[in-house]
């Protein structure tokens, strides 16, 4: 567990620190010391397992990283950014649950399947990302709007299957 | 907040703005959400088919035995990456040892054991469904159902028992078994009763020379006090206008522990028992005697509790004809101003009347602190309540008016250590 614990604030403050190193191109001053403090108060937050400010606090540098992309800022770093912080709001939920319980998950073979599929996740999402990032679409004004309504259309679909999933 | 609505929120926000605001990067920053929900759903768990047994140590302990509670779960579904099996506490049980939740992973066919101590307060406890969550590593599929589990659902937690010595009761008929309460019957016995002629069988001993002496002609023999057992009520007063309860603690403990006590002290001296509890309804043991009955009066005790009742509000519907007739009938707990007219009336009619009031007042004062307004109005509500007790002895029943800070067993002894006026006489006062 504390192997997973230490994953976390890794997480955390890489994601935080590619946040800083993203922003420091941006202009205004005001972000770096903010992106600084969040990052700080995220770590206490995992570091003393606070479920609501950690995971506020982490869907915020996810935010922050999409904001940078929009901003054109560095967008690998900020992609980065953003898939470490996933990689922190689910080992740091995994580690509080399993925290909650002195006799918890004693299965290390489980432990193990969770650190694989992240990984893979963050992996296969890392390179969706660079292959994106050197893809080009051209396309007119109705089949992107067909396209982007399917996307919608899409993204509903799973989260109701989700929803329905989760009795 | 669920994870998915969280995931399924942020996923749509970005979704959303990598399409209004044209930009291909934040949209493949949904990416990495996308895939979490698809392994989710992919690796997700089945809902959990579990078979659960549940066994209790004993079904009936004492207060603060500690009662061993132990759950097997065999899994008859498929896999289960992340289970979480919780079994509800009721009110009143506290875990002592061990763990009543168990977060684990089950494979088909595999068991896990679970197993915790608990211990609580007097009552009667009735264990619950077992709830089960089963969810995939990233909490974002999750299956929650309640299980019944087979057996022992049941948990008796009997009053402490507080032994007595002998307590010194005196009603006005006894059996025809021989006990330890003195009848008013002369044969054999310890206590001089009386003197009367001479029978054939008569030891020489037993021979009242004195008498013999002064009359000449005939011979007396002494005649000793039998004693008997007898027929004995408890009343417990369950009316919750009659009680009061501050916090978690609760003056009806108190009668109840009482009632205990009396019903353990009776018993083993061989008397017949019956109690009967007045309160949102009328729960009725019969009178018995010995172990069983003692057994049945504990459990009785285990399950009573305060109420509130339309009918019996009032002691006025006090059903006397289940004790018997000029039997002893104990009344316990702490009395109201109109249960005056009742008791009377009881006595009356022939029982034998013995109140065993815990003090509401003392009880009261104790949490309310040392003010000087706290401290007069105690007084006044003591002296209401002395005027009370006062006019009850005036009737010939005999009052044990208990501080609950004191031990029962001083308060009883103090109290019925002479008999009064009333019953040494037979009734009347001369």
């Amino acid at each position: 567990m504390s192997l997973l614990r230490a994953l976390t604030l890794l997480s955390a403050a890489l994601s935080s620190a590619m946040l800083l190193g993203g922003f420091r191109g941006a202009e205004g001053a005001g972000w770096l010391p903010g992106i600084a403090a969040g990052g700080l108060a995220w770590l206490i937050s995992e570091w003393r397992g606070w479920a609501l400010p950690a995971t506020l606090l982490g869907l915020g540098a996810f935010l922050l990283a999409a904001g940078g992309i929009t901003l054109d800022l560095l967008p690998f770093l900020m992609a980065a950014s953003a898939i470490l912080a996933m990689a922190a709001l689910h080992t740091g939920h995994y580690v509080r649950r399993s925290m909650a319980f002195s006799a918890a998950l004693p299965d290390a073979r489980l432990q193990g399947r969770f650190v694989v599929r992240l990984l893979a996740i963050e992996l296969l999402s890392a390179a969706l990302f660079v292959a994106g990032q050197r893809m080009t679409v051209q396309l007119r004004f109705l089949p992107a709007l067909g396209l982007g309504l399917l996307l919608i259309i899409g993204v509903s679909r799973l989260v109701t299957t989700l929803r329905d999933q989760t009795l | 907040m669920r994870r998915f609505l969280l995931q399924g929120a942020l996923l749509y926000a970005l979704v959303l703005w990598g399409l209004i605001s044209l930009r291909g990067p934040v949209l493949l920053l949904a990416l990495p959400l996308l895939l979490t929900i698809a392994a989710a759903l992919l690796f997700g768990p089945d809902p959990p088919r579990l078979r659960i047994t549940r066994s209790i140590s004993v079904d009936r302990a004492c207060e603060g035995q500690p009662v061993m509670v132990s759950l097997t779960v065999l899994n008859e579904g498929g896999r289960l990456d992340e289970v979480l099996i919780h079994d509800p506490i009721p009110d009143g049980l506290r875990v002592i040892e061990g763990q009543h939740s168990l977060l684990t992973t089950l494979r088909a066919g595999q068991t896990v054991a679970l197993r915790y101590t608990l211990s609580g307060v007097r009552g009667v406890y009735s264990f619950g469904d077992l709830r089960v969550t089963a969810r995939d590593v990233f909490d974002l599929v999750r299956h929650q159902v309640s299980i019944s589990p087979q057996s022992a659902q049941m948990l008796t937690v009997l009053p402490d028992v507080v032994r007595l010595r002998r307590i010194a009761i005196r009603p006005r008929q006894t059996r025809v078994y021989a006990g330890s309460i003195p009848a008013n019957i002369g044969g054999p016995g310890v206590e001089f009763f009386g003197v009367r002629g001479y029978q054939p069988s008569d030891a020489l001993r037993h021979i009242n020379w004195r008498a013999s002496a002064r009359l000449g002609s005939v011979l007396f023999s002494n005649e000793y006090q039998q004693e008997r057992v007898a027929d004995i009520g408890l009343i417990i007063d369950a009316r919750q206008r009659s009680n009061i309860v501050i916090g978690d603690f609760n003056l009806f403990e108190h009668t109840v522990r009482a009632a205990a006590a009396l019903a353990d002290a009776f018993l083993t001296d061989g008397n017949r028992v019956g109690m009967l509890v007045y309160g949102r309804s009328l729960d009725w043991t019969p009178p018995g005697y010995g172990k069983q009955q003692r057994e049945r009066i504990l459990r009785s005790l285990a399950r009573a509790e305060t109420g509130i009742s339309q009918v019996f509000d009032r002691l006025y519907y006090l059903p006397t004809q289940f004790f018997p007739a000029r039997s002893q009938i104990i009344l316990l707990g702490p009395l109201v101003a109109d249960d005056l007219p009742v008791l009377v009336r009881m006595r009356g009619q022939g029982y034998e009347l013995l109140v065993v009031s815990p003090s509401p007042v003392s009880f009261e004062a104790g949490f309310l602190g040392n003010s000087p307004e706290t401290i007069l109005a105690a007084r006044i509500a003591q002296i209401e309540r002395h005027l009370l007790l006062r006019k009850l002895r005036q009737t010939g029943v005999r009052v044990v008016d208990w501080d609950v800070r004191e031990p029962l067993a001083q308060a009883v002894y103090v109290s019925l250590a002479r008999q009064p006026l009333v019953a040494r006489t037979g009734g009347v006062i001369r």
